[in-house]
């Protein structure tokens, strides 16, 4: 490689690297990806909080809450996974994994309700505020 | 008489970028534009000398880092830390036979990226600094002059990208200006609470504290604290501007240093500390690489024994 190749190679992945964190701002806010993670540079900006996972069943348009996929194994890991992928990656990440899970050890619904509760920082009064997010699955014909 | 517009022989036709004969095209606009942007970061070809040792210390920790996370990961996932961690261990000793040190960087950066895919997203990001600097210099030839000053000028900059986010994140999070973030933490990690309890009075330490698994509000009422919050990110700000400017370099290199030891009686994020120092160094004039590295391996026996007695679950 020439000394010029060299040279635009490390200029570009030096204006990638400065560039990115710019861009990761924009991402955090937007999927409430967790800015300690994917190279944005910004620990230490916000508190860290592990997001609650519940679970509802649709029966007659009626919520009914059940517990959470923790006794086979296969289900236990999905669950942890899922906790910890959306504590990093935050709406990055669906529960369409874990849905398929859910169906298959509660063959009686069709439909299920993932809720996330997440802690979230609340810039204007410096409190600690939860956001809901809901995610509604259909069993697949 | 008529004129004949056409001329015989070889014509410059049009550049492959576009740019009309004889006119510099985009391609060389921008090495001329990267090259005086790495210049500002230096120009002394005897400085670029110790980029080697600094690359021999990344391509050392990275392995170690896997293998200290490896020894609190339940067995499975250890085992195929392990395997990471032993390809890239591969890689370094293949980079002490004969010429082969260029390929084994490269193999070295290949297992380091297959290694953060495997990790995603649960990747530190110091771990990716260290991916980042070596895959700059995977690049170049650190035996040849120009290339060393090239890859000391490119990590350089790395150094000062790291530096000036860490800083302006904390801006435009806002967590900074009334001591928000410091407070949560305080409220929250022994490890701050130890830091500060030397320095912040007994009532606001008090209060901090009460504010432990409340929704807040977390503000710093103690002045000081406020200001050692806004003064975390001015420096931050400040100190990638005074390590460029040539005079004021060598004096920005040690305060840097002790803003990153007071930084680390907080945090304890010893393994950025030790890599971010040795980064920094590189804007040293003098090459206190025979002090500093042996000093951080002193730090990283001192992370690595008390989890040491795991890998006798391992067998």
């Amino acid at each position: 490689m020439t000394s010029a190749r060299k040279t635009l190679w490390i200029g570009l992945l030096l204006t990638a690297f400065a560039l990115w964190p710019l861009l990761h701002y924009v991402i955090v806010q937007r999927y409430f990806v967790s800015p300690w993670r994917l190279f944005g540079w910004a620990m230490y900006c916000v508190p860290v909080y592990q997001p609650t996972v519940r679970f509802f069943a649709l029966e007659q348009e009626e919520r009914l809450e059940i517990p959470a996929p923790r006794q086979q194994p296969d289900a236990a890991r999905a669950y942890a996974r899922f906790v910890r992928h959306r504590a990093e990656l935050g709406t990055l990440v669906g529960p369409e994994e874990l849905g398929r899970i859910l169906f298959a050890a509660y063959p009686q619904f069709d439909t299920l309700i993932v809720q996330v509760e997440q802690p979230v920082y609340h810039y204007d009064s410096d409190r600690i505020r939860q956001a809901f997010f809901e995610h509604r699955l259909e069993r697949a014909e | 008489m008529t004129r004949n517009s056409q001329t015989s022989g070889p014509q410059d036709g049009p550049t492959a970028d576009g740019a009309a004969p004889g006119q510099p095209g985009l391609q060389d606009r921008l090495v001329a534009f990267f090259g005086r942007l790495l210049t500002l970061a230096g120009d002394q070809v005897s400085e670029a000398r110790r980029l080697r040792i600094l690359r021999l210390y990344l391509m050392i920790h990275a392995p170690f880092e896997l293998l200290w996370d490896c020894l609190i990961w339940e067995t499975e996932r250890a085992h195929q830390g392990l395997l990471f961690a032993s390809g890239l261990v591969a890689c370094l000793a293949l980079s002490f036979i004969g010429e082969r040190t260029q390929l084994a960087v490269r193999l070295f950066v290949g297992f380091q990226l297959a290694t953060i895919l495997w990790l995603f997203p649960a990747v530190s990001n110091h771990f990716f600094l260290v991916f980042s600097c070596l895959l700059l210099l995977s690049l170049l030839d650190l035996r040849r002059p120009d290339d060393a000053l090239m890859g000391l000028q490119a990590c350089r900059w790395l150094a000062l990208i790291v530096l000036f986010y860490s800083g302006l994140q904390k801006v435009l999070y806002g967590t900074y200006f009334q001591g928000q973030l410091l407070a949560w933490t305080i409220a929250h990690d022994g490890r701050f609470q130890a830091a500060f309890g030397h320095i912040v009075p007994a009532d606001e330490m008090a209060r901090l504290q009460g504010l432990a698994n409340t929704a807040g509000p977390f503000v710093a009422e103690w002045w000081p604290l406020i200001a050692i919050s806004n003064f975390t990110y001015l420096f931050e700000l400040a100190a990638p501007i005074l390590l460029l400017y040539p005079r004021t370099r060598s004096a920005a290199v040690g305060a840097t240093f002790v803003f990153l030891l007071l930084i680390e009686t907080g945090a304890r994020e010893y393994f950025f500390g030790c890599v971010f120092v040795n980064l920094l160094f590189l804007f040293a004039r003098r090459n206190w690489y025979p002090m500093l590295l042996p000093a951080t391996f002193l730090i990283y026996a001192w992370r690595l024994w008390p989890r040491l007695d795991r890998v006798w679950e391992w067998f």
